[in-house]
């Protein structure tokens, strides 16, 4: 391992040991009932780890460390709903062949993501229709109505 | 790299008790996050009814009995981490049986928590080897289970080390950890 990476990865691991304390920290403070101090320990926890991850992101570092980093970094960008930030952190992690055990976790998280992001978008605004719109839509329904009513009498045995 | 494979052909545990209770340490995490775990695991055992000691069967790489101390959760720690039932509280019961039982591994300790997922899981090595990633780091999973059942202990062993990718192996231990009569899988993955 040249000194480069080794500095890289030095740097790496005392960010990562001070985002867990926060990390721990946030947990205490969670089940303490202080939510919104908990949050913004969470969030400090957060970038700690997103930057040891980016640190790690040449391609000369190894792959189970650069892996291990940007999956930690991006259960913590869940875990403060940062979804975009969370997909490039798994998407990162899984560049360059990690390890298969961290790569299926990897994916686990991508599709967490998924989900945590549909389950916490609020959803879209109803959308308002012009007139002539109005009109054209109903009588795409009307049409869909009686075919499917003909359809269905033309199946159905008298 | 000290002794970090060491542990290769030789993870019989080398203790004849454990204290999961007061004032121990974990180099890879806090003391609030320690403290948190060691009541989380009181909260369990005190649902059971069991008093300190209480025995702690191993079984895995290693077969024995151990004398296993803790303490119970104080009333503020009952009041704000919840009951035996609520999963978080399972499952930090169980980590802090199985990071204490990997602690007592020949030449390993948990020297790094890392988040992942659900929870977080906890990487082991000499604690007198110099810090190069998680490179040749030993890997320790964890699955706790409230209620004594042979059936879903035996489940989720097998589920742990099936977890691990036979073509490209990242060197760990799989750690099962009922609550009800106290009850611990130890398996190196290999």
């Amino acid at each position: 391992m040249n000194a480069q990476i080794h500095a890289q990865l030095e740097s790496a691991g005392e960010l990562h040991a001070r985002s867990m304390e926060l990390a721990d920290r946030a947990l205490v403070l969670r089940l303490e009932g202080s939510g919104s101090e908990s949050r913004r320990s969470l969030e400090q926890a957060f970038e700690l780890e997103r930057d040891a991850a980016d640190l790690l992101s040449a391609t000369d570092v190894p792959a189970l460390s650069r892996s291990v980093y940007h999956r930690s970094a991006a259960s913590l960008a869940i875990q403060v709903r940062d979804w975009d930030e969370a997909r490039r952190l798994v998407e990162q992690g899984l560049w360059g062949i990690p390890p298969q055990e961290i790569a299926v976790e990897l994916e686990e998280l991508k599709q967490l993501i998924e989900v945590e992001r549909r389950a916490t978008t609020p959803f879209a605004k109803p959308v308002q229709l012009r007139s002539y719109e109005t009109e054209r839509a109903v009588t795409y329904v009307k049409a869909f109505v009686t075919e499917a009513t003909d359809s269905y009498r033309r199946a159905t045995p008298a | 790299m000290g002794g970090r494979n060491s542990y290769v052909g030789s993870s019989a545990l080398t203790v004849m008790d454990l204290d999961i209770g007061f004032g121990w340490e974990m180099s890879g995490s806090t003391r609030e996050y320690a403290s948190v775990i060691s009541a989380c695991a009181g909260i369990c055992l005190k649902h059971h009814a069991h008093l300190t000691p209480v025995e702690l069967k191993v079984d895995g790489d290693s077969t024995q009995t151990l004398e296993m101390n803790w303490r119970e959760a104080t009333a503020k720690e009952l009041r704000t981490y919840g009951t035996a039932e609520d999963s978080e509280v399972i499952r930090f019961g169980a980590e802090c049986v199985a990071v204490r039982l990997a602690a007592r591994l020949p030449g390993l300790e948990v020297i790094i928590k890392a988040s992942k997922g659900t929870g977080c899981d906890f990487w082991l090595d000499d604690p007198s080897a110099k810090y190069e990633g998680y490179e040749g780091l030993v890997r320790l999973e964890v699955s706790g289970i409230l209620e004594d059942n042979e059936g879903v202990y035996r489940r989720r062993l097998r589920d742990k080390l099936a977890q691990m990718a036979p073509t490209d192996p990242i060197p760990g231990f799989a750690a099962i950890v009922m609550l009800g009569t106290p009850r611990a899988n130890l398996t190196e993955r290999r």
